[in-house]
């Protein structure tokens, strides 16, 4: 009688709940995106092979140890070793290759088995110079930013110091703006 | 007659109540603070984003920061008293620097850190390196008994202070102790720059 | 469900005559709420502030800062040179002792920010943004030294230029305008916000 009546209208609120904290809370992803960088696509690959996203293929070319440079340079904290990480980004669609001339940003970081994220060195007597890109972008001669021709592929090196503990298993973290997503390379 | 005696005397509780409940509500600022891990001087104190220890405590009348290259920096006087806390941090999964680190006094005054470079919460700590350092203050000669020393990874601009773990580690610095340590203070302190561990 | 019916002779008394007194009660009861509250702040008479005016050397306490301008100097030469020799130019230099009364740490910037200056003879604004070339805390000898720590005093300078099309100033009007620590609109937050009357109005003489 009058108790299903109450029961439905209890149920009606019920599911209102959810909806409510959906309102809530979803305005605040694209907020708690911007300040912390998590959130948005993943895509993975592992033992060289190629992470796709945005238009762009990622793939893992080598991590190897580095030295430094200089007889005399500031000595490396004890118990570290230099990880020479080389990465490369293909563009796949022409979307893609025009990224390399926008605002978007691409953090590059190491990352091990155990989630720890280290970000890439200050220092530049870490490694020998090498014929690869510091950062996420392709140059003219006149040092204009231009965009990468679909299927062209650009390497990118950045080294880090990080405990020789976390070096045997060490892999990459990519986070792109504007359309936020991580890339991963594993070893 | 009675039910509209209960009845006014029912709504006077029920407001009494809303009054108090109000009252009782924290303001804005309490209801955002981080939820702080409470530490003493040498003991490691861990979080989720980084671990701290607070290893001493030096006053002096002036500082001067010595580099890593051997060199003198400038010699910095004060109004009140230069105070240098020595500790020991460590990221724990990604890279951290304590830009909230403050000195909190008895009277609730928070003192942000010297902006003088090389210091401890100006180093950007990476995981599983850790580092050892100085962080200054400099506060009236009067305030230094019962400060607690504040570390969170975020300034207190913008209320992002709000966001992380926060330590508080008190100094051990009692009423006697803080008077003595007071007149003991050397006019001039040569700080050696941050060490990574 | 029902309900008993009401015994025959008390409905007519549950209207009529009983609305003429709920009617005055509510109006006596907003009356009253409003006095109450209006009474603890202040009555309801209009409050027409009066800015405080002081001169060279007079102190006057905000909610965050204390200040006493004790010089105001037109100089030929920039006297917080950055790099190298001072410039030659036309700068307005005005020293303040400053004390942070407030529970955080302040800075120079901070104190320049709410400072509003008009010179005279030509009545024109100096821009505390454009015009500001530097501001600091007078020690050892530097002009870099920004913060204002809680409870100490210090020597502060800021340095304007004053722009080419005015005359050289004989006489300045500072307006110092007040801060205060609390929540906002927008968040429960507490922040530091400016308050809407003046603290002070300074009427200093221009040395040289």
């Amino acid at each position: 009688m009058n108790w299903r009546r109450n029961l439905g209208y209890g149920l009606g609120l019920l599911a209102l709940i959810p909806a409510v904290v959906a309102a809530e809370v979803l305005p605040w992803r694209e907020k708690y995106e911007f300040l912390t960088g998590k959130g948005g696509q993943e895509a993975v690959a592992a033992h060289g092979q190629g992470a796709r996203v945005n238009g762009m293929e990622w793939r893992l070319k080598s991590i190897t140890e580095g030295e430094l440079q200089e007889e005399f340079s500031r000595p490396l904290p004890p118990r570290t070793k230099i990880a020479v990480v080389v990465i490369s980004v293909k563009p796949l669609t022409d979307q893609g290759g025009k990224w390399f001339v926008t605002d978007g940003t691409c953090k590059i970081a190491a990352t091990d088995k155990a989630g720890r994220i280290w970000q890439p060195s200050f220092r530049n007597d870490l490694a020998p110079k090498s014929p690869h890109s510091p950062t996420c972008r392709a140059f003219d001669a006149n040092y204009n930013m231009v965009p990468l021709p679909v299927g062209k592929e650009l390497t990118i090196q950045t080294e880090y110091v990080v405990p020789a503990d976390a070096f045997p298993t060490l892999g990459v973290q990519i986070r792109l703006t504007p359309n936020p997503a991580t890339v991963r390379l594993n070893p | 007659m009675k039910r509209a005696i209960v009845s006014v005397l029912t709504g006077v509780v029920l407001l009494a109540g809303i009054l108090g409940v109000r009252r009782a509500d924290p303001d804005g600022d309490r209801k955002y603070e981080p939820i702080a891990t409470s530490g003493v001087m040498g003991q490691q104190v861990n979080t989720t984003t980084f671990q701290l220890r607070v290893d001493r405590v030096e006053l002096a009348g002036s500082v001067r920061i010595l580099d890593s290259y051997g060199l003198l920096g400038t010699t910095k006087t004060t109004a009140g008293i230069w105070v240098v806390v020595w500790a020991t941090v460590a990221a724990t999964t990604e890279e951290f620097q304590m830009q909230g680190a403050r000195l909190r006094t008895t009277d609730g005054v928070e003192y942000l850190t010297s902006t003088v470079q090389g210091t401890l919460d100006k180093t950007a700590l990476q995981p599983g390196i850790p580092a050892y350092g100085p962080i200054l203050f400099e506060i009236p000669r009067d305030k230094l008994a019962g400060a607690v020393l504040r570390v969170t990874r975020h300034g207190t601009k913008g209320g992002l202070d709000h966001l992380g773990p926060a330590v508080d580690v008190d100094l051990g610095l009692s009423g006697s102790y803080a008077k003595s340590l007071v007149q003991r203070t050397p006019a001039l302190l040569t700080v050696d720059q941050v060490r990574e561990l | 469900m029902t309900t008993p019916d009401p015994p025959p002779g008390r409905t007519e008394s549950l209207r009529g005559p009983i609305r003429p007194w709920i009617l005055l009660t509510a109006i006596l009861f907003a009356l009253a709420t409003v006095l109450a509250l209006a009474w603890p702040a202040g009555g309801l008479r209009e409050f027409t502030p009066e800015t405080p005016h002081r001169r060279l050397g007079e102190p006057i306490t905000g909610h965050r800062l204390a200040m006493k301008p004790y010089k105001v100097s037109f100089l030929a030469k920039d006297p917080a040179p950055s790099l190298g020799d001072a410039k030659p130019g036309r700068f307005l230099a005005i020293e303040l002792e400053v004390t942070n009364v407030s529970h955080q740490t302040a800075t120079v910037s901070d104190l320049a920010l709410n400072l509003r200056l008009t010179v005279s003879p030509s009545g024109a604004t100096i821009d505390r943004f454009r015009d500001k070339v530097a501001g600091f805390v007078i020690r050892d000898g530097r002009f870099d030294r920004d913060q204002l720590q809680p409870g100490l005093t210090e020597r502060v300078m800021i340095v304007y230029t004053v722009p080419v099309p005015l005359p050289d100033p004989t006489h300045l009007t500072m307006t110092v305008i007040d801060k205060e620590y609390v929540g906002g609109f927008q968040s429960d937050l507490s922040e530091w916000y400016d308050v809407d009357d003046p603290l002070a109005i300074y009427d200093l003489d221009v040395g040289r």
